[in-house]
């Protein structure tokens, strides 16, 4: 039950007190880390711009590995930005993910594979295409 | 004062489009996803519509039209629908101050600081931001009370308006496209209503609106009353921010002061949690989502303001006190912002069905139902004592059945590394 006013105890019994980490600060150097320690370095931070529109997928081929994408690894992929040509990009294409660098032509829309003799896909009216997001980072094991 | 404008944005088939985004061999074909307890049809593609087979329907009523039809069908994926969910509220966030998110898939939002010329466009704009960032496909109403919002996303659903956004604010308009909506899709108006209407020969929102309000009142009471004062353009219903459920049962109190460490915001939220599975173990219900909603206190004009909510949709659905709370202090640590002094936390259960073992026990009722309880409560109180989970697998057994039924449940995308969509690099 929620009657009682919550109150962390020990300040409701001795409000005064002065705590025992000044007294130690007293008698040498606080660590300069100190007031920096609960800011671990955050990979979300780094690698995810917007939350919303971020999503994770797995690759399966290895079409892209001169782009640095090997068969397993896992793709950041961010929706909320329009990608332009030459990003590696998330296309929905007839029904499957793909993953391809994208290239836009005078003679329209190529998807790229990054690896020798893997076939270019050159767009037609017939496909069902659509561009499902931009891959912004690879997470790979060594 | 300027007259308040409202806009509902409402997911299209929302479960079918979750399943979508990750399954692109699924656009354009027929698509359903069932409950997970009863396998009944809860979401349609519009395919699926064209076919006739009923919402709510269960599914081995319509056997032969899927198979003929060749329908995909899903068992629910609520690990999915949640997280494509609380993406889709936080955008929507992004566009308006104030948000009230009515059910998993649709919110309201007020616009009156946007400029008279350009809600049609702000509506456009938000639908395709929802689209290009999570595939979501939505409908927008903009209208000048809820109810007129909700019918004009209604319309925009059925193709009215430009982009799935319709926006009903002159007074022609409304007359117009009212007169093409059915009684019975009015917000509020639910099939027992309708049918008292059309023996009267009321047929259309539009016919509705122009009732005699004191006959409406004789009635439909003071609540169909105001959904036809709502349909004329009178404002009765506010936007409410705090988390309300449609269909659920809520825990919450306000603190006796305010509350800024998380250790104690986890006390109350855990109390919270614990008394809504009581009450859902006193009506013989399970629930398959948990929310959190915490706020600062409002009135007071000194502090910083901040409220947020979330909801988190349960693996399983369960009315099992532990794991209700465990998932509703999930919520709390990622929505809990440090700094603020929070004057109320709220924890609510939704998507509430009536649990399995009572239909098996249609003919035993009574001794089983209360023997349930008293096994429930004792779990309870052994926990209590003993520490969380202590007899959790045994609770996990008595509900094995529920994870057979998922047999058709797509991978949880977004929730799970396992189970990330797979990319093709061929």
């Amino acid at each position: 039950m929620m009657t009682q006013p919550i109150l962390p105890t020990k300040q409701r019994l001795q409000p005064h007190t002065p705590r025992r980490k000044t007294s130690r600060a007293a008698v040498g150097f606080a660590s300069p880390a100190s007031d920096f320690i609960e800011r671990n370095l955050d990979l979300n931070v780094l690698l995810i711009k917007h939350p919303a529109a971020t999503f994770f997928v797995r690759v399966e081929g290895n079409a892209m590995e001169d782009a640095g994408i090997n068969e397993g690894d896992i793709l950041i992929v961010d929706r909320s930005t329009k990608p332009s040509t030459d990003q590696v990009v998330i296309a929905a294409l007839n029904g499957e993910l793909v993953v391809r660098t994208m290239k836009t032509t005078s003679n329209g829309i190529l998807l790229v594979a990054n690896k020798s003799r893997r076939p270019t896909i050159h767009l037609s009216d017939q496909d069902q295409f659509e561009v499902w997001g931009t891959v912004t980072s690879v997470v790979h094991r060594v | 004062m300027k007259k308040p404008i409202f806009a509902v944005i409402d997911c299209n088939n929302f479960f079918v489009s979750c399943e979508r985004v990750f399954n692109p061999s699924l656009w354009n074909k027929p698509v359903l996803v069932l409950s997970n307890n009863d396998g009944c049809i809860v979401s349609r593609s519009n395919e699926v519509k064209a076919l006739g087979i009923p919402m709510g329907a269960p599914l081995f009523e319509h056997t032969h039209v899927v198979k003929q039809h060749q329908v995909t069908v899903f068992s629910a994926n609520f690990l999915l629908y949640g997280d494509m969910s609380q993406r889709v509220i936080s955008i929507i966030s992004m566009f308006a101050p104030q948000i009230e998110v009515y059910s998993i898939d649709e919110a309201f939002i007020c616009l009156d600081e946007i400029p008279d010329q350009s809600f049609q466009e702000y509506g456009e704009t938000i639908r395709n931001t929802i689209y290009q960032w999570t595939g979501i496909p939505v409908s927008v109403g903009i209208g000048p009370t809820k109810t007129l919002a909700k019918a004009a996303s209604e319309l925009a659903k059925k193709g009215a308006g430009h982009n799935n956004v319709l926006t009903l604010l002159e007074e022609s308009t409304q007359s117009d496209l009212l007169s093409k909506l059915e009684v019975g899709d009015v917000w509020g108006i639910g099939r027992k209503w309708s049918q008292t209407l059309q023996r009267h020969g009321i047929y259309t929102a539009q016919q509705l609106r122009q009732t005699n309000d004191r006959w409406v009142r004789k009635q439909l009471g003071i609540v169909g009353l105001r959904t036809a004062l709502e349909l004329q353009g009178i404002v009765c219903l506010r936007l409410e921010p705090e988390l309300r459920p449609r269909k659920g049962i809520i825990s919450s109190r306000s603190f006796g002061r305010p509350v800024s460490d998380i250790k104690e915001m986890k006390e109350a939220v855990s109390q919270y949690a614990s008394r809504a599975s009581e009450k859902l173990r006193e009506q013989n219900s399970i629930a398959a989502t948990v929310s959190v909603y915490i706020t600062t206190n409002r009135f007071n004009n000194n502090d910083p303001q901040y409220s947020n909510s979330i909801t988190i949709p349960l693996p399983i659905p369960t009315d099992y006190t532990p794991e209700i709370i465990r998932h509703a202090l999930t919520g709390l640590t990622r929505i809990f912002r440090p700094g603020y002094r929070y004057k109320k936390a709220v924890v609510g259960l939704q998507h509430i069905t009536s649990s399995d073992l009572i239909q098996l026990n249609l003919f035993t009722k009574s001794p089983n139902i209360s023997k349930r309880t008293q096994i429930m409560s004792c779990v309870d109180t052994i926990n209590q004592a003993w520490g969380d989970h202590i007899i959790h697998s045994a609770a996990a057994g008595i509900k094995r059945d529920w994870k057979m039924k998922q047999d058709q449940r797509s991978p949880r995308y977004t929730t799970h590394w396992e189970e990330l969509p797979v990319v093709k690099a061929h």
